[in-house]
């Protein structure tokens, strides 16, 4: 192992600050074990949280971690005669060391799905469970989204089942229950996979490349903006389609992801989604009921309105939309474009809660329906500022994309103005009053964003500042 | 009234001066190229007059206009360096969403001009992030000129265009009678585009001239105008 590569290759992917939080983080994980060895107990109730949990940040490592390379690895560091192996290893342990933070976020599961005296061994489960996610994800890294579905979404239900059944022949067993087994099964997979990416590692970059250099791509029917008002034209811009983009350079290629879904799409999804929601409360034992609707006003009311709006500024092309109009109304439109494609999302989730408050008759799920009115769309249109004025990743073609490792300063801004925003969507499911007030200082909140000619100017300034094209 | 009105302008960008008591005047229909050494203020100014950056000191005006403003953004055609288009959106889909806001009238005839005259038809359904850099920037140049502005501010226009496409884009930009400022640290492509010259260096006017004079200048020194323009620029 050369260390001094791996320090190299360590330091160009992250700052020192990042990996202090990391090792605050482990330390904290230790502190949690030490809680659990104390109070720790096992509820069985609480085994459907803990797997999906483990399951959705599981979900999250193999999809987004693995490699993580830089153009100028192509251009420089890959052109040094250096051991291929030694290379591989460095940015596979690196990968590691920089998803660990995920880690941080299922580790509090040890409080309450442990017995005591397993506490630690929890620790050594929750690390081994990241090494599967990250040794998968970088074995399947090379393949087109589409195909690595395949074979995460399988593993994910592996992952969930142990929460629903009783099931010892997962990872996540460990924590369900079964301890034993769920460790031995973690360990003995983790030791698998990083054996594979270790014998096969000096390939993995150059296999990467190929992947990356196929080219796409035609759509199959363009949208006509031809004969739109301006209002009618940035309305259906995202009534109409959905999109995002990303990149890879290599050298002196460039592989631009630019994915992009008809809105019909994500309805059918969301349809999918509230079939599955509706479903799952007529099984559901009323002690659950709150547990899933966190989880619910967590991911569908908070996390994906929001991050809709917040990642559209990596998207944006201000020398075009600016120069064409004004941008109060070239933000304030937008916005409300998006939060209208968050509102057909929401719309079979929404009538989801009104079935089931018909249907069952408990007062939560009128309440749901109100939230997710509400809420949702409103956090797209925060999520839009939110991102114009601190999520500093634009995407283009040209110059160095820096990781979300590198601006852990807007990171922590987001989460601060975040925080109380959710705070107040997960108490107002408890209490009336938070409801009423909530829903009275997001609508004001968000509108002040929108109209205010003084906050839209200066977040064109600050993207301008950051050389927005 | 000039179309081009900078005048006095400061910026600064910290302690760092991008941008100290420069003064550009440019009359409406002449065409005059900015050049420098990187990092001399090119793009700032450009910015500046695009109404994308406000000086810190000194008045700017766009035919009479504020740059920041809706009049001024009509007739200004405003290129970045390195310009990208909307990545998710075809070639076609970016030509009609940019016109539509743009308010452009015969958007149709317009787009399909344009698809034709950078011979960009056969790409008009791919999306722009599978375009090559040449073929972006054709369409960049079309998203910038498309609603016949009056007043060009273009950076580094000819940037990974084929030569072929380089004459097409400046024949089609003499015809136009537009006023043009076209920033570029490559002497061959301000020669190409415009008679007349400024040079700046850390932020000021350094000199302004005709090309000719440099030309000159340089056959009575036995030395290439590049020389005589690394001289002038050294001269601060």
């Amino acid at each position: 192992m050369n260390i001094k590569l791996l320090k190299f290759v360590l330091k160009t992917r992250v700052t020192s600050g990042y990996m202090i939080l990391i090792f605050i983080f482990y330390f904290l994980q230790i502190v949690y074990a030490v809680m659990a060895y104390f109070v720790g107990r096992t509820v069985k109730s609480e085994f459907l949280l803990a797997a999906s949990l483990i399951a959705f940040v599981s979900f999250m490592e193999i999809s987004l971690a693995g490699f993580n390379y830089k153009k100028s690895d192509f251009d420089f560091l890959f052109m040094i005669p250096l051991n291929k192996n030694d290379l591989a290893k460095s940015f596979f342990i690196t990968s590691i060391l920089i998803s660990s933070l995920f880690n941080f976020f299922i580790s509090y599961i040890l409080l309450f799905t442990e017995h005591g005296y397993f506490a630690f061994l929890g620790l050594i489960d929750i690390f081994a469970i990241l090494v599967i996610n990250i040794s998968l994800s970088t074995i399947l890294r090379k393949y087109p989204l589409r195909t690595r579905l395949f074979v995460i979404i399988p593993l994910i239900i592996w992952y969930v089942i142990p929460g629903i059944i009783n099931f010892p022949f997962s990872p996540v067993s460990a924590f369900t229950g079964h301890i034993y087994y769920g460790t031995f099964i973690s360990l003995i997979l983790s030791f698998l996979l990083v054996l594979y990416v270790y014998n096969k590692s000096g390939n993995l970059p150059s296999t990467y490349y190929k992947f990356m250099t196929r080219r796409s791509s035609q759509i199959k029917e363009n949208v006509s903006f031809s004969g739109m008002s301006t209002t009618k034209a940035i309305l259906s811009f995202n009534l109409k389609m959905l999109g995002g983009v990303s990149i890879m350079r290599m050298g002196s290629t460039t592989k631009v992801y630019a994915p992009r879904f008809k809105v019909t799409y994500t309805l059918i999804l969301s349809m999918g989604l509230a079939v599955a929601y509706t479903v799952l409360f007529f099984y559901l034992p009323k002690s659950m009921y709150f547990i899933v609707e966190i989880y619910y006003l967590l991911y569908a009311v908070i996390i994906y309105p929001f991050t809709k709006g917040y990642s559209a500024s990596s998207t944006e092309r201000l020398w075009l939309s600016i120069m064409a109009m004004p941008s109060y109304k070239y933000f304030r439109l937008n916005a409300i474009g998006k939060s209208l494609s968050t509102g057909i999302f929401l719309v079979p989730l929404i009538i989801g809660n009104l079935i089931l408050f018909v249907i069952i008759g408990n007062i939560l799920f009128i309440k749901m329906f109100a939230i997710t009115m509400a809420f949702g769309m409103l956090f797209t249109i925060i999520g839009y500022y939110i991102g114009g004025f601190y999520n500093t990743r634009q995407i283009t073609d040209l110059g160095e994309l820096s990781g979300y490792a590198r601006h852990s300063l807007g990171n922590v801004i987001t989460v601060v103005i975040l925080f109380p925003l959710i705070l107040i969507a997960i108490l107002s499911v408890f209490l009336n009053l938070v409801l009423y007030i909530g829903i009275i200082a997001l609508l004001i909140f968000s509108f002040s964003l929108i109209l205010s000619k003084k906050i839209n100017k200066k977040m064109q300034d600050r993207m301008i500042k950051r050389d927005f094209v | 009234m000039y179309c081009i009105d900078f005048n006095n302008i400061k910026k600064y960008f910290g302690n760092n001066v991008a941008l100290n008591d420069l003064t550009i005047n440019i009359n409406c229909g002449e065409s005059i190229s900015l050049i420098g050494p990187n990092g001399a203020g090119k793009s700032t100014t450009i910015k500046i007059l695009a109404g994308l950056l406000e000086p810190d000191s000194g008045d700017v005006l766009i035919s009479g206009y504020k740059p920041n403003t809706e009049e001024a953004k009509k007739i200004i055609g405003y290129l970045p360096e390195d310009a990208s288009p909307y990545l998710t959106l075809s070639v076609r889909e970016n030509l009609e969403y940019l016109g539509a806001l743009r308010g452009i009238d015969d958007l149709n005839y317009k787009t399909d001009f344009f698809l034709d005259f950078l011979k960009l038809r056969e790409y008009e359904r791919n999306k722009v992030s599978s375009l090559s850099r040449g073929n972006r920037q054709k369409l960049s140049l079309a998203l910038a000129i498309m609603h016949e502005p009056k007043v060009l501010l273009l950076d580094e226009p000819l940037n990974y265009l084929d030569i072929p496409s380089q004459e097409d884009v400046i024949k089609y930009f003499k015809k136009m009678n537009s006023t043009f400022l076209v920033s570029t640290h490559i002497m061959s492509i301000a020669e190409r585009f415009t008679d007349n010259v400024i040079i700046i260096n850390k932020g000021q006017k350094i000199w302004e001239g005709e090309i000719k004079q440099l030309k000159n200048r340089g056959e009575e020194e036995n030395a290439s105008m590049e020389a005589v323009i690394s001289e002038i620029m050294g001269g601060l």
